[in-house]
């Protein structure tokens, strides 16, 4: 069996038939469709995915880079090994910060990022981790306090 | 995009050498961050060298009294690295507001250092530094990288960036206006204070980034609140019309800035 060209939430892929970067082939070759194509241009992270452990944006990714690593799409986060992910995920069924989800990914991944370097952080440093990310709908504040009720759910901020 | 160009994956800084060697037009990429979002609109090169999988241009460690940063050293290596923060602290906050959270996870110092824009943080500290950049084949000041035309545009065929290398001063700060989160500062002001005396990389005021000999004088005339001096600082540079800002402003902006990296060369350097 010739060995996969890389792995997308555990499971294997041949190498890209005609995609560029690696957004165009998640979505095109891999069904990905979780992965959004928004600007393309590397500014507003919604195409963001995880690369071996770190958030990337998948815009700013040539399709053939991906060549022997493990990728996790939002839909494939349980499997990435994130720890923060699972508080994450219930401040957000808790406190419905998204309107229509596009920013999403970029949110939750950064959140993940954050949260395993910090498992605390104030109000200014989330705002600071979430700096260059875009929303159009919810002028972040409900994000926001997503995060910190993911930080310290014991406060019973819910 | 459309048609993917070929891709070159070297392991080792030999191979991609003879991959350059086979493969003359193959573009060099380091973390992307600025070159796949810029080929969307200019148009994919026939074939694109990677350097993503070469572990011997990672990693950071000191030599002497010089920090050495591997080329393909990322941006959020940089910002969370312990020796980093230990010795130049003031290069690990630089780079943890550098980009966005998702940029500093590939984006690498050498790309950083290859900004051909004339604005960005890491060259105003390479500046400030005395930095050196090693390649393949020779040792280069960071004043003659940044001097014109562009940084890799005296590069030989086949030559790579191998380690950016940062004599350690005693204290450095570093100051930048930044209007839009996650693109580049439109000023940034580096300066240090060490054995050499003071250094000041500016970035954002012109079509490079410069070390600037008026405010290194400033800053060792030892007078930071004198507002007739400061005016005679990044005087006579030639106007240089940015993307979103007037000149004037950021000349101004860039003496502000400067005046409170006075103040901050003037405490105890700062610790994580």
């Amino acid at each position: 069996m010739s060995k996969p060209f890389c792995t997308v939430n555990g499971k294997a892929y041949d190498p890209p038939a005609n995609a560029t970067t690696a957004l165009e082939w998640l979505r095109d070759e891999a069904g990905c469709t979780d992965v959004a194509r928004a600007c393309e241009t590397g500014h507003c992270g919604a195409c963001v995915v995880v690369l071996d452990g770190r958030s990337v944006k998948s815009c700013s990714l040539l399709a053939g880079e991906l060549e022997g690593r493990q990728v996790h799409s939002l839909q494939g986060m349980a499997l990435a090994g994130r720890a923060p992910f699972a508080a994450i995920e219930r401040a957000v069924r808790a406190r419905q910060p998204f309107q229509c989800g596009y920013c999403k990914p970029a949110f939750l991944m950064a959140a993940c990022d954050l949260l395993e370097s910090q498992a605390r952080p104030t109000e200014k440093e989330v705002r600071e981790a979430f700096a260059g990310l875009l929303c159009r709908c919810t002028g972040y504040q409900a994000i926001v306090e997503a995060v910190l009720l993911a930080s310290a759910p014991d406060k019973g901020r819910a | 995009m459309s048609s993917s160009p070929a891709l070159l994956l070297p392991r080792t800084l030999e191979e991609a050498q003879a991959q350059l060697h086979r493969t003359p037009e193959a573009r060099v990429l380091a973390g992307g961050q600025s070159l796949v979002p810029a080929w969307r609109s200019s148009g994919l090169p026939p074939a694109v060298l990677s350097l993503d999988r070469i572990e011997s241009l990672r990693g950071v460690h000191m030599e002497g009294d010089s920090l050495q940063l591997g080329a393909q050293t990322t941006l959020h290596e940089l910002a969370t690295s312990a020796l980093v923060r230990r010795q130049l602290p003031a290069l690990a906050r630089m780079a943890a507001r550098m980009g966005d959270c998702f940029m500093r996870n590939r984006a690498t110092v050498t790309g950083a250092a290859c900004s051909t824009s004339g604005a960005g943080c890491l060259p105003a500290a390479m500046l400030a530094c005395g930095a050196t950049v090693h390649t393949t084949a020779r040792t280069i000041s960071a004043e003659q990288w940044f001097a014109p035309p562009d940084p890799t545009a005296g590069l030989q065929r086949g030559e790579l960036v191998v380690r950016l290398a940062f004599p350690i001063p005693e204290v450095a700060s570093h100051q930048c206006l930044r209007l839009t989160p996650a693109r580049f500062a439109a000023v940034t002001v580096f300066a240090t204070r060490g054995a050499r005396g003071f250094g000041v990389g500016v970035s954002g005021l012109g079509e490079r980034s410069l070390r600037s000999l008026s405010a290194e004088a400033w800053l060792a005339a030892g007078e930071p609140g004198d507002e007739r001096t400061i005016a005679a600082v990044f005087d006579g540079l030639p106007p240089h019309a940015g993307a979103d800002t007037a000149f004037d402003y950021r000349v101004a902006q860039a003496r502000r800035l400067l005046r409170s990296a006075a103040v901050a060369l003037a405490r105890p350097r700062p610790t994580f």
